[in-house]
């Protein structure tokens, strides 16, 4: 199994479409430029997370 | 030391350890319970969760799962000469689950956890571990070690380990006049009236409640109960990880390997 290898994103709660950080600094306004909603979730970083079954 | 086997199966014993003290019944029910090792996950790589349940709680869910454990295949990881963080091929196996709601719900079951090593695998497919909604998934990379109850409560490779005192009942047949009160009072059905006497109908049932000694109105009372402390009755029942009879014989080891590393410490000393 390998990672995956993508930058920290942001994401469109509505339509799914990702953002990097960088591409939201840039924008005028804070909301998706697909869809226009303005709710914006960070997506799962692509790092493998471990965790103690413990 | 004798023992007598009431029941034996793959996974439940019932048998009698008669002629030992306390201390050493103890012993083997203690090291049965937190020191034989037996095969449980431990390290949990999670690549991706969207179902409801956190990474830490699933983690947790599976670390509870009880594996097959093959002891002779493999080592603890605090004993393998690998000596390294991620282990090497004898002191853990790696395993993947990979599930994903294509179309509708699903449960993610303890089946569908596959490992390297197909000897290793749960002791039962049917456990659930969590319900996936359509679109969620599941997927994460195991490692399933040797460990004893004493770390964690996972690695307890019994259910059940327990013992009572043999009975021992005593009826005076001058005095009991076979009222019935006793048998009536008894919780466990041990004792019956036969031909105007009390009996003891199924020994190995008494709890030494004392209750038919209690009721009895006989001044001293008809019955005498009393528990044997040098036999002990013996029920231990396996998670399904090891046969149970392997669990009591590397019990057995293990004390043996205590009572030698004991005296080996004292010659020491000199």
């Amino acid at each position: 199994m390998k990672t995956l290898a993508a930058k920290i994103e942001y994401q469109c709660v509505k339509c799914g479409k990702k953002f990097t950080y960088e591409e939201l600094s840039m924008m005028p306004e804070f909301k998706c430029s697909e869809c226009g909603y303005r709710v914006l979730k960070k997506a799962r970083p692509p790092i493998v997370k471990h965790v103690k079954a413990r | 030391m004798e023992i007598k086997i009431l029941e034996l199966t793959e996974n439940k014993a019932k048998f009698i350890l008669s002629d030992v003290t306390p201390a050493f019944a103890n012993a083997l029910r203690r090291i049965a319970i937190s020191e034989v090792p037996s095969m449980a996950i431990d390290d949990v790589f999670v690549y991706e969760n969207t179902s409801v349940l956190t990474d830490e709680m699933i983690a947790h869910r599976l670390g509870l799962i009880p594996l097959k454990t093959d002891l002779d295949s493999y080592v603890l990881p605090e004993k393998c000469s690998c000596k390294s963080e991620m282990g090497c091929n004898r002191c853990r196996v790696i395993g993947s689950l990979n599930v994903e709601a294509e179309d509708g719900r699903k449960t993610v079951y303890s089946g569908d956890l596959k490992f390297e090593d197909p000897e290793v695998k749960p002791v039962t497919d049917k456990i659930p571990i969590v319900k996936l909604e359509a679109g969620q998934r599941l997927k994460l990379e195991v490692h399933a070690k040797l460990g004893t109850g004493k770390q964690h409560a996972k690695w307890q490779p019994v259910s059940t380990c327990a013992y009572k005192y043999m009975p021992t009942i005593e009826v005076n047949k001058r005095v009991c006049d076979g009222c019935g009160r006793c048998v009536e009072a008894c919780p466990k059905k041990v004792l019956n009236v036969e031909k105007e006497k009390v009996v003891v109908v199924d020994l190995l049932s008494c709890t030494l409640c004392m209750e038919c000694v209690k009721v009895c109105p006989k001044e001293p009372p008809a019955i005498k109960v009393k528990g044997d402390d040098k036999t002990f009755i013996f029920t231990v029942e396996s998670t399904g990880c090891l046969p149970v009879k392997r669990i009591l014989v590397e019990a057995a080891k293990i004390l043996k390997d205590k009572g030698e590393e004991l005296s080996r410490q004292i010659k020491e000393l000199g």
